[in-house]
């Protein structure tokens, strides 16, 4: 950082970087021996100095970042024989390079020091993987916490060392009764992990003994909100104003950090005459990989593994390779299991039924990038107050999925954070960390450690959205159903150059009214719905891509607004040239019969983006190279029409700022249409698109055959 | 200039294609855009999601249009070399390739019949 602007002669410059130069030398001497102090007491029975001695890490290596700065900044100032002269006279003899040697030596020190405790760290979370932790029952959940994190953080591989925090936490239940959720959270983590592990190294019937474990302390009591699960979907789909058999409802906040968003999606619908329940969700890459190796363990021993069971879940159960995915068709009102009146995407997946119980498919793993870390689970409809919730989750948990009906794990918020606003802004270098085991466990102190050492500038981004949570919070999509949101991602965008994003609709008029209303949904969301109206609908590209989970936008800029172009005059070509615009409405691929423009700040829950057409790819070629929303929009030149930005929602009603169509009389035309299937009604000689009153149909839909910037406003 | 289609509906294949596409090409439609010296040609068709968008260099006709002023079948070169080949859909084409790939697998009883049902369903595209 550069001295104050005020400082204009060389002397004021130097005496402010001198300053500044022994003010850090003086932190990090004072701050290398309180840690030096702490780190002698970190043992594995003192884990609360751990945390502490955390902290002070942090600040050394702020103090020495700005030293480091400080060293640099002094040598480019005595740079020229003329200001070394001027330097020598100021210093008043003092030696400037042994003056500079200190802080050299004080930075070489420090690094010395923060590997040694890298070191000690290790050690102690070996010593407790040989001498089974600290003293038991006096132990507080603090510390179990704080054990837990540092388990996960230095990558252990010895799954007693997991088996054993497990029982600590269900010893501390007793003596912590109201903690008791979150301890079983914790121990469900554990068993899991350590399940892995054993089955990893062949030892089956650890592993399965573990599985066990965590689907008896996977049981959900009566606090959890959807314990009495089909009233808890009825009351959530009325609020919604969305049907349960189709559309279904989405509810975040669920799950122990596995599960894609943190959010689920429930159904209640007729499938082959019988009423079930359905949740369906998609899962990390790396939970989908373990999976894998699970499966396979269970596979070999399905007699060991179905005797290790508890005994609600003994049955026999079936695990079933080649199974056709995709989606379940409706015919009057009922479904149909085997996809005939459905649409069939791969025939890869995998399904593990438990006969009486219920029974999870899994996407094929090396299928449609869409479907391959889907997780679809299914029990009967009608069953006692939270026997239904309780089976999908003793059934995952048997499988070593994640606690994924539980409510969120304390911190689990913050990870969110922290992996959104890397995921936001650093994409290219979050994509092979996403796809991490270390990613998903370690805790949200170390994540954010590891990504601020990996990419210097997202320092200042995690300080500048979580110390402000007006700036990164839980914004409310549906009843149940909350996201992420960066009040300012929209404004950043706008000052790189976006005007707003434009959506091309073609189809019923219907249709159109729904969108409008409720927002415009993926093909695999309307594919979920199982609705008759897209018989002979094919959908095999997006899937493949991943880009069926996506709502498509186009993101229009004032580059493309400005452009102008010679207006064709085929009859007089001799004619003066006369100017037009050049972002013309059909020259964006899709743009269809009508555009509906939303204001740009639908962005703000996040989404990623190609400066031209690749089908919303999620496969690593594109994905990994893709650029965050503001460098994508800063980017975008007059003639990126074939650029898109994916979203999954957010498309309120009170976003959408106008319908453009080409004519008066395609206008016209659209309001006749509306009013003739009843969805037109007058209000003070008005008329309203009815169900949305944000404006009337006069003010709402407009004309035009070019894009201009009043349209967002 | 105003946007040519042809008013059939295609069965759709891409060499090479890095994934497949959606087999049914409803009405391509063809789309030039001038600035001076700058020329962008484009083939759209609605494919029963999002549709398809390619641009072309060049159009290549296998034999002569007939008199309804639509091809048989046709080849599109990409700007980037790709190669999109297009075939009028017949009933025996959809049995054999296409109806696995659609929802709910419909059935129809004549080449028309399936002409006109794409030519007419308006399928969403959000």
């Amino acid at each position: 950082m550069g001295a104050p602007e005020f400082y204009t002669s060389f002397e004021g410059d130097l005496n402010y970087r001198l300053g500044m130069y022994r003010t850090h030398c003086e932190d990090v001497k004072k701050i290398k021996s309180e840690i030096a102090s702490l780190s002698g007491k970190i043992t594995k029975e003192n884990r609360l100095e751990g945390t502490r001695l955390d902290e002070c890490i942090k600040k050394l290596k702020t103090s020495v970042s700005e030293l480091s700065d400080d060293i640099g900044e002094l040598k480019t100032l005595s740079k020229s024989d003329q200001s070394a002269n001027k330097v020598a006279s100021l210093l008043k003899g003092q030696d400037f390079f042994s003056l500079l040697d200190e802080g050299r030596s004080l930075v070489s020190d420090v690094n010395h020091v923060l590997e040694e405790i890298d070191l000690r760290k290790s050690d102690i979370a070996m010593e407790n993987v040989e001498s089974g932790g600290g003293q038991g029952g006096e132990e507080t959940i603090r510390e179990i916490q704080i054990e837990i994190d540092m388990l996960f953080n230095v990558i252990t591989i010895e799954p007693e060392a997991f088996e054993e925090v497990a029982g600590k936490c269900m010893d501390l239940i007793s003596a912590h009764p109201q903690e008791a959720n979150t301890l079983k959270q914790y121990a469900h983590r554990c068993y899991t992990k350590a399940a892995h592990l054993y089955l990893e190294n062949n030892r089956t019937s650890l592993g399965f003994d573990m599985l066990r474990q965590a689907a008896e302390v996977g049981k959900i009591d009566e606090t959890h909100p959807l314990y009495d699960l089909e009233d808890a979907l009825d009351r959530i789909s009325r609020d919604s104003h969305r049907d349960l058999s189709t559309h279904g409802v989405k509810i975040s906040g669920l799950d122990s950090g596995d599960v894609k968003r943190g959010s689920l999606s429930f159904r209640k619908r007729s499938v082959d005459g019988q009423e079930k329940i359905q949740a369906n969700f998609r899962i990390s890459t790396h939970t989908r990989n373990n999976i894998e190796n699970t499966l396979k363990m269970i596979e070999s021993d399905l007699n060991g593994f179905i005797d290790s069971l508890p005994e609600d879940l003994k049955t026999n159960i079936q695990i079933v390779r080649g199974v056709p995915d995709g989606y379940q068709g409706e015919v009057d009102g009922d479904y149909k299991q085997d996809l005939s009146k459905g649409l069939t995407i791969g025939k890869g997946a995998i399904e593990i039924r438990f006969p009486g119980i219920g029974k999870i498919k899994i996407g094929e793993r090396n299928g449609p990038l869409a479907l391959f870390n889907r997780v679809a689970v299914e029990v009967d409809a009608n069953q006692s107050s939270g026997q239904a919730i309780n089976r999908m989750q003793s059934m995952l948990s048997s499988l070593g999925l994640g606690y994924d009906m539980s409510q969120e794990m304390p911190g689990e918020l913050e990870r969110k954070k922290i992996a959104f606003l890397f995921h936001t802004f650093s994409p290219r270098e979050a994509y092979s960390m996403e796809n991490s085991q270390f990613f998903y466990e370690c805790s949200p102190d170390k994540l954010k450690e590891v990504i601020e050492d990996k990419v210097p500038e997202m320092k200042e981004i995690f300080s500048k959205y979580l110390e402000n949570p007006d700036l990164l919070k839980m914004e409310e999509v549906s009843p149940g159903y909350s996201v992420l949101s960066i009040s300012d991602l929209a404004d950043q965008m706008r000052a790189a150059g976006a005007v707003g994003v434009m959506l091309g609709f073609s189809g019923e008029t219907s249709n159109l009214v729904n969108v409008i209303r409720g927002g415009p949904l993926s093909s695999r969301e309307r594919f979920e719905s199982g609705l008759s109206k897209t018989v002979g609908e094919s959908s095999m590209q997006d899937h493949r891509t991943g880009g069926a989970n996506y709502v498509f936008t186009r993101v229009l800029t004032r580059k493309m607004m400005d452009a102008k172009r010679k207006k064709e005059n085929y009859e007089n070509p001799d004619a003066p040239p006369v100017m037009e615009s050049a972002c013309r409405v059909d020259r964006f691929p899709y743009s269809g019969d009508v555009q509906l423009l939303y204001d740009l700040s639908v962005v703000n829950q996040g989404g990623h983006a190609y400066e031209s057409d690749r089908y919303g790819s999620k496969q690593e070629n594109h994905y990994a190279k893709r650029s965050n929303l503001v460098e994508f929009s800063k980017n975008l030149n007059e003639n990126a029409v074939s650029n898109e930005l994916m979203k999954f929602e957010g498309f309120k009603p009170e976003k959408l700022q106008h319908i453009l169509v080409k004519s008066e009389f395609a206008k016209e035309s659209l309001i006749e249409d509306l009013t003739e299937a009843g969805f037109v009604e007058e209000r003070d000689g008005k008329q309203y698109l009815k169900g949305y009153d944000a404006k009337d149909l006069d003010q709402l839909i407009i004309t035009g055959k070019a894009f201009s910037a009043d349209m967002w406003q | 200039m105003q946007p040519v289609s042809y008013n059939s509906v295609y069965y759709v294949e891409m060499d090479h294609a890095e994934y497949p596409l959606d087999p049914i090409a409803v009405r391509p439609t063809f789309f030039e855009y001038r600035d001076g010296d700058y020329v962008e040609k484009r083939c759209e068709w609605k494919d029963t999601g999002r549709g398809f968008n390619l641009y072309i260099k060049d159009v290549l006709l296998d034999e002569p249009v007939e008199a309804n002023g639509q091809p048989k079948s046709f080849k599109l070169i990409g700007t980037q070399g790709e190669v999109v080949r297009f075939t009028l859909l017949t009933n025996k084409i959809f049995e054999e390739k296409v109806v696995q790939h659609t929802f709910a697998q419909p059935v129809f009883e004549s080449d028309e019949e399936l002409q006109r049902y794409y030519l007419t369903k308006k399928f969403s595209t959000l």
